[in-house]
């Protein structure tokens, strides 16, 4: 992988999902987009297993998608009392992410 | 041009890299790849934690560069949605369980770690 590539790859993920984050109003909504279609792409990626899974994958995707966003948020709707939002949140998260990768690694 | 937009994309490659290197040299130590993901996920909940209450301020650019750029880059959703669908591939649901569990339960302690040391 070369540092060129991979640099534009991590910065294209971090602006679309600064993108995302701005324009959903640094609503959960924004991150739950993210994680999902990062995780469907990661997934065609790897099933493809050819180099473009260690730029786009690993800089691109991994910058795409946020762990750290997910946890934030869940916490933020626990507690401000929305508990059950936050539930629904991490398993929506879980559940479509998932299915998502698993799609992406079966059309592949 | 968002004033934050130079110190996000800075963040993110960066937080990118190190997660990279730390992919890399987990696998050359013969590391499972889902505890590497555990420890830059958590890592990265514990920034994000810090940034939190270090700047509340949510358009805060050093904010947006430590929590959103750096934080954001070096955890990653997709690389665990992989591993867990490639798991049930392979019909290991316990193990993909326990470690989502704990990649939930590291990164909640971790962030609020973050925080809590922050604020004190």
């Amino acid at each position: 992988m070369t540092p060129v590539l991979f640099v534009v790859a991590a910065a294209t993920g971090t602006f679309v999902r600064w993108q995302m984050w701005h324009h959903s109003g640094n609503r959960p909504a924004g991150t739950l987009i993210v994680n999902v279609i990062g995780a469907f792409i990661l997934g065609v990626l790897t099933a493809a297993g050819d180099r473009s899974q260690a730029v786009g994958g690993v800089a691109g995707m991994g910058a795409l998608t946020t762990f750290s966003a997910l946890v934030a948020e869940m916490l933020d709707l626990w507690s401000t009392g929305r508990r059950l939002h936050a539930v629904a949140y991490g398993m929506l998260t879980f559940v479509l992410g998932v299915g998502a990768a698993w799609i992406g690694i079966a059309s592949t | 041009m968002h004033r934050a937009l130079p110190g996000i994309l800075i963040g993110g490659v960066v937080g990118s890299a190190m997660r990279w290197v730390a992919v890399e040299l987990g696998a050359a130590a013969d590391f499972p790849s889902t505890s590497i993901l555990l420890v830059v996920n958590s890592l990265g909940c514990f920034v994000l934690g810090v940034a939190v209450a270090r700047w509340p301020d949510t358009t805060d650019p050093r904010r947006l560069t430590i929590g959103l750029g750096f934080a954001g880059g070096l955890t990653t959703f997709s690389a665990l949605a992989v591993e867990v669908a490639a798991g049930i591939h392979h019909d290991d649901y316990s193990p993909i369980m326990t470690s989502v569990l704990a990649q939930l339960m590291a990164g909640v302690v971790f962030f609020m770690i973050g925080r809590r040391v922050t604020a004190t």
